[in-house]
């Protein structure tokens, strides 16, 4: 058995006899052989048929082998296939050029069949090689996902914070992070943090940003302080143009004092069981990028069943709207979702927001909490 | 030698090699009537790409006096100079029926 078969071989040459001894070594390997007399014709197949590997002519009347690559390259549906030149050995010249147009090889001519047959071989190794190191890299990413998700906190692994999420990741190495963290017996800790970019260095920042918040936000501190050390550290640790911004909300639930402080963040929504809701708007720098940082602060005295809206900016942020459309969207939409329990009402708001949309344009999170 | 010398000097089967054989003549005959005319008219640009095809496929064939021979017309066609051709061009024609009797 042969384990070539599959692998599709485009030949572009004038010649009939080089398409013929091409064609012949390369059938009796189980290769799957086209052949193309001139440049438009090779271009048709390849379009087509997609082969693994091009050999190409360089040296052809009207569309030379240059014109082809060149053709080849620039439309996406051709511009990955590997191309080896065919070249005589007076045009040194046309080595370099073919390089620079991206071949990956050259053949002299006159050729042996056997050394197109080694050449071709080992291109497709090559290519296969490529070919599974972006396979592993794509599955690493999955593996990134899958352990940022793990780190997210479910509210049934919390049921005495009495909180309910929405956590939509756009790409594999999301943005937005919420935690949910027991201070005290009766004291909970919610964050939702919006880091710039999306990238690995983004998800490893996420897990980091996990630990500083167990570290931090301890019955020791108050809120101020909290966020005061994570941000020194942060500001240590992050990469240069790497900030985040983020909201954290402090609820006693046996005083019922609630404490919220931002780092440029968009403003928490409070929703009193009996009264109108409003935003908490609060001014603060962003996070991680100043020593000296100042974050605003607001401490509410609540009631049984009030709750509290924390999200990040892809929830108010649509292309088709402003922020402030976004804001007056949400209070209109909060109202609706009242009737839901806790544990559903930020799934029901982000559906509601969304609706007219195919879904969200960027990573979005909405932790609910009630009282 | 024979053409089944010839073969194996590829790694081509014989039949294979005698169809590519028969379509070398084929094509070199009419490259051959090309060169001429060219050399009629003092065409270099059709003179050098006749002998460039013909020096292709014979130098791939592994028919190597022809492959001399053409690529010294290709080289004179470049340079404008006409004047060993004819010689050359009768040559290539000799050899080539040479080939046809081989089959």
């Amino acid at each position: 058995m042969n384990d070539n078969s599959g692998y599709k071989i485009l030949a572009v040459d004038d010649s009939p006899i080089n398409l013929g001894i091409i064609n012949s070594v390369l059938s009796k390997e189980d290769y799957i052989v086209f052949t193309a007399e001139n440049g438009p014709k090779a271009r048709e197949i390849a379009e087509k048929e997609i082969p693994d590997l091009i050999l190409l002519d360089i040296m052809m009347p009207d569309e030379d082998g240059f014109e082809v690559i060149t053709q080849l390259k620039t439309n996406p549906k051709t511009s990955g296939i590997a191309v080896i030149f065919l070249t005589g050995v007076s045009e040194i010249d046309s080595k370099v050029k073919g390089f620079s147009l991206g071949a990956v090889d050259y053949i002299l001519k006159p050729f042996h069949p056997k050394e197109v047959l080694a050449r071709v071989q080992i291109h497709l190794k090559l290519s296969a090689a490529t070919n599974s190191l972006v396979k592993a890299q794509a599955e690493k990413l999955k593996q990134v996902k899958k352990a940022q998700k793990q780190l997210l906190i479910l509210p049934e692994s919390l049921p005495e914070a009495n909180f309910g999420v929405s956590f939509n990741a756009l790409d594999e190495a999301g943005g937005d992070f919420y935690d949910v963290l027991p201070v005290s017996q009766n004291i909970f800790g919610y964050c939702v943090a919006d880091f710039s970019g999306h990238d690995i260095s983004t998800s490893y920042l996420t897990a980091s940003m996990k630990a500083l918040l167990k570290q931090n936000c301890t019955h020791l501190y108050q809120p101020q302080e909290s966020l005061k050390m994570i941000n020194e550290v942060l500001v240590e640790i992050l990469p240069d143009g790497k900030y985040l911004t983020c909201v954290y909300a402090r609820l006693n639930r046996r005083s019922r004092q609630l404490t919220i402080i931002s780092a440029a963040h968009p403003p928490a929504l409070f929703m009193p069981k009996n009264g109108e809701p409003k935003f908490i708007k609060l001014d603060g720098d962003i996070l991680g990028m100043f020593k000296d940082a100042v974050f605003g602060t607001k401490t509410i005295q609540v009631n049984s069943k009030d709750r509290i809206f924390l999200y990040s900016d892809g929830l108010i942020e649509k292309s088709n709207s402003v922020w402030t459309n976004g804001l007056d969207e949400l209070l209109k939409f909060s109202r609706q979702a009242q009737d839901y329990p806790i544990s559903e009402a930020p799934e029901v708001i982000k559906n509601l927001m969304f609706k007219n949309l195919k879904g969200p344009e960027d990573d979005v999170v909405i932790v609910g909490i009630e009282v | 030698m024979t053409l089944k010398d010839y073969a194996e000097n590829l790694g081509l089967d014989e039949e294979e090699f005698k169809e590519l054989t028969q379509l070398f003549i084929d094509t070199t005959k009419k490259d051959l009537e090309k060169l001429k005319k060219a050399l009629k008219n003092q065409d270099f640009k059709s003179a050098k790409e006749a002998s460039h095809s013909i020096k292709g496929a014979s130098g791939n064939l592994g028919f190597m006096e022809i492959f001399e021979l053409a690529s010294k017309c290709e080289k004179a066609s470049e340079e404008n100079n006409f004047e060993l051709i004819s010689n050359d061009i009768s040559k290539i024609e000799t050899l080539t029926i040479k080939l046809n009797e081989l089959l």
